[in-house]
């Protein structure tokens, strides 16, 4: 089994990818008084909490509820992280999928936690991951496997009209050398002849 | 000739002919100028969008005045990666069974340095400098942002094939091509140019 750099650890640092149900808020951004702020406050949790239970939500799109893998892309034969909540993380749930079949998530740190190795087989393509909560509440993402031998050798991305074997440099360079050579014998030479005007 | 004249003349000529030995031995084993003053690598964001699969269409390197199309390539009967045929020396291939520009995992891009008698798509890439930007359009109408954090050099036969094709802990791209010296033969280059580049932004066509 293979163990992949962009597991577990990688969660906390809070990569990119914003999971669904995580809370996303803090954005606000009105600046009221004191006592007109939080009733403003009241009255707008009052509000959502009646907008909640009139929707009734459907128990897949549950507040708090969600199932996510990092890497969310992973060769076959590699593992993945899994990362869920159901609304609490209390206890443990369980994670299907096609890719890696079930695997019991746990509570660790106030999410449920778990790691699943796609077999080296598995075909590549997109595979639902879902869910299922003890409140049988569940969510999904999506899971896509890459699945290919690895390239060994590098690939051949040359005809060669670019290449230079340094022969002519070479050359001219050894030549240009020798001719300056020369040059400095000769002035020897002369400056040493007393018929020679210097 | 008069001596004042001759004696810094020769010198001079002494010293230009073994500036050109020195280059030349230099491009017989492989040694690049543009090498020397790439400066260090530059790190990977610590924060990044990640994107679902979807067909990457053209690639443009402002830096090195790149732009092309794309099209998909697979393994060749020896494991390497497939190369464009050299008629299409303007176009760069991706490694198909890969992920997408974007997704988690290296996308693997392929182009020639050049053909049998012209510069091909990636013939500057060995100039390409840490923290340049590399773009990328997909199919989904998305653009995505990569920047370059290291140009290296590698055998073609002892590619670090973890570092190049194994690495899904971030949204990355490789940009692979010839260099090195000319051996000619099956091989060509004996070496590869990988560019190591991350995703850092996305945004809509």
């Amino acid at each position: 089994m293979k163990v992949r750099f962009g597991s577990f650890f990688m969660f906390r640092g809070g990569v990119g990818e914003r999971m669904p149900g995580s809370p996303g808020f803090g954005g606000g951004g009105y600046r009221f008084g004191g006592i007109m702020r939080s009733a403003l406050r009241v009255a707008a949790g009052v509000t959502a909490l009646v907008v909640a239970a009139l929707t009734a939500p459907s128990p897949a799109h549950a507040e708090g509820v969600f199932v996510e893998v990092n890497p969310s892309t992973i060769q076959a034969g590699f593992q993945v992280a899994i990362r869920a909540s159901c609304g609490d993380a209390l206890n443990n749930a369980k994670v299907h999928s096609e890719a890696f079949g079930t695997v019991t998530v746990e509570p660790v740190n106030s999410y449920l936690i778990a790691a699943a190795t796609v077999p080296e087989g598995k075909k590549a393509g997109g595979y639902n991951v879902k869910l299922t909560c003890p409140s049988r509440q569940t969510a999904t993402t999506t899971l896509w496997v890459v699945n290919h031998d690895s390239p060994e050798h590098g690939p051949n991305t040359g005809g060669g009209a670019l290449a230079d074997d340094g022969a002519t440099l070479i050359g001219g360079g050894a030549a240009v050398v020798g001719l300056g050579l020369g040059l400095l014998v000769l002035m020897r030479r002369r400056g040493r002849s007393p018929l020679t005007p210097a | 000739m008069p001596r004042r004249l001759g004696v810094p003349l020769a010198v001079l000529l002494v010293v230009a002919g073994l500036f050109g030995v020195g280059i030349g031995l230099g491009k017989a084993n492989g040694f690049s100028l543009a090498e020397l003053f790439r400066g260090p690598g530059k790190a990977p964001p610590g924060e990044f969008p990640v994107l679902g699969p979807s067909r990457p269409l053209r690639i443009q390197i402002p830096d090195i005045r790149v732009k092309a199309y794309i099209h998909g390539v697979g393994l060749d009967d020896r494991g390497a990666i497939d190369t464009p045929s050299l008629l299409l020396r303007n176009e760069a291939g991706w490694f198909d069974d890969g992920p997408s520009p974007g997704q988690y995992g290296p996308a693997i891009i392929v182009g020639h340095v050049d053909t049998k008698d012209r510069p091909g798509v990636f013939h500057r890439l060995n100039e390409l400098k840490p923290g340049a930007k590399i773009e990328i359009t997909r199919r989904d109408n998305r653009i995505t942002v990569f920047e370059v954090n290291t140009v290296e050099r590698f055998s073609k036969e002892k590619l670090p094939v973890d570092r190049i094709y194994h690495d899904f802990s971030r949204p990355g791209l490789r940009l692979i091509t010839c260099g090195g010296r000319w051996v000619g033969g099956e091989l060509g280059y004996a070496d590869n140019i990988v560019v190591f580049a991350s995703l850092i932004s996305a945004r809509k066509a």
